[in-house]
């Protein structure tokens, strides 16, 4: 890909990572959902960026995304998106660009989505006290369902644009 | 898509939930505890209250409700109202967190000092 195709991708897919993420704040929070679990909608714009361009690329966009959130919603939410945010994507991409990966997309939605988690986790111990690890069953709950829902809506992205691509 | 290997790190991790989950528990608490910006608030004892008592602590822009039968947020200025959402907790261990305003209530009783030690 030429280079300015690929920064022109890039910013198109930080976009849509920023609107995603602000669409999906509007939505109510979900039933038998520990308190503040979302779906992640943006992981699977950074997930599609650390597969198709680079993990490089997929930062750039975490970090633009945690600016908005700065703005919209303060410094904590910004440490908090931050933080998740650059775990899950290191992680994701490690796995999404192994060769001969014997986890699926299903497997990689979920441990990132626990890495996200975890990550917040720890910065709100930082925050308050270690009282928070009791959200942990929860979340890792949490993370199995929102991360499969992610993994699977990213295997079809890739595999929808990898053949139009080709084809 | 799925492979062998996504089921094996669902089941390990939903058991390692569980195990969390029932390792955590220790039954009902007689005390809360309210942290603020990190450090311990004010401590209630809510077990020996009347049916009808509660006490309000108003606490950097929240309202933490104390009765009998626990703990909760009723009100708090910060926009998502998660702490608000979460309800009232009872259980030794629980946690409910007012991230932007820094507030936090746990549950506390005896059991938990012991295991707090030796665990």
């Amino acid at each position: 890909m030429k280079k300015l195709n690929k920064l022109t991708l890039n910013a198109l897919l930080a976009a849509l990572a920023v609107a995603v993420s602000a669409a999906e704040g509007l939505l109510p929070s979900m039933a038998f959902m520990p308190p503040g679990a979302k779906l992640g909608l943006s992981n699977i714009v950074t997930m599609y960026t650390a597969k198709t361009l680079s993990v490089y690329n997929a930062l750039a966009i975490v970090i633009l995304k945690s600016l908005f959130v700065l703005v919209t919603r303060g410094a904590t939410a910004f440490f908090m998106s931050l933080s998740g945010g650059f775990v899950s994507t290191v992680i994701a991409a490690i796995l999404l660009n192994r060769k001969n990966g014997k986890i699926g997309y299903i497997g990689i939605g979920v441990t990132a989505a626990i890495a996200h988690n975890t990550a917040q986790l720890l910065i709100a111990a930082v925050i308050t006290n270690d009282g928070v690890f009791y959200y942990l069953p929860f979340l890792i709950a949490a993370s199995v369902a929102t991360g499969s829902a992610t993994g699977v809506i990213l295997y079809l992205l890739i595999t929808v644009t990898e053949k139009r691509r080709s084809g | 898509m799925i492979k062998l290997r996504d089921i094996i790190i669902i089941i390990c991790l939903l058991g390692a939930a569980a195990g969390i989950y029932i390792y955590n528990d220790k039954g009902e608490g007689s005390r809360v505890q309210i942290d603020y910006d990190g450090y311990k608030y004010a401590e209630i004892e809510f077990m020996a209250f009347a049916d009808d008592e509660e006490q309000r602590i108003h606490i950097n822009g929240t309202t933490v409700v104390i009765d009998k039968y626990g703990a909760y947020f009723a009100h708090s200025d910060c926009k998502d109202k998660i702490c608000v959402r979460s309800g009232k907790i009872n259980r030794v261990g629980q946690t409910v967190v007012c991230l932007p305003l820094r507030v936090s209530i746990r549950i506390e009783g005896e059991k938990a000092e012991f295991d707090g030690i030796t665990g």
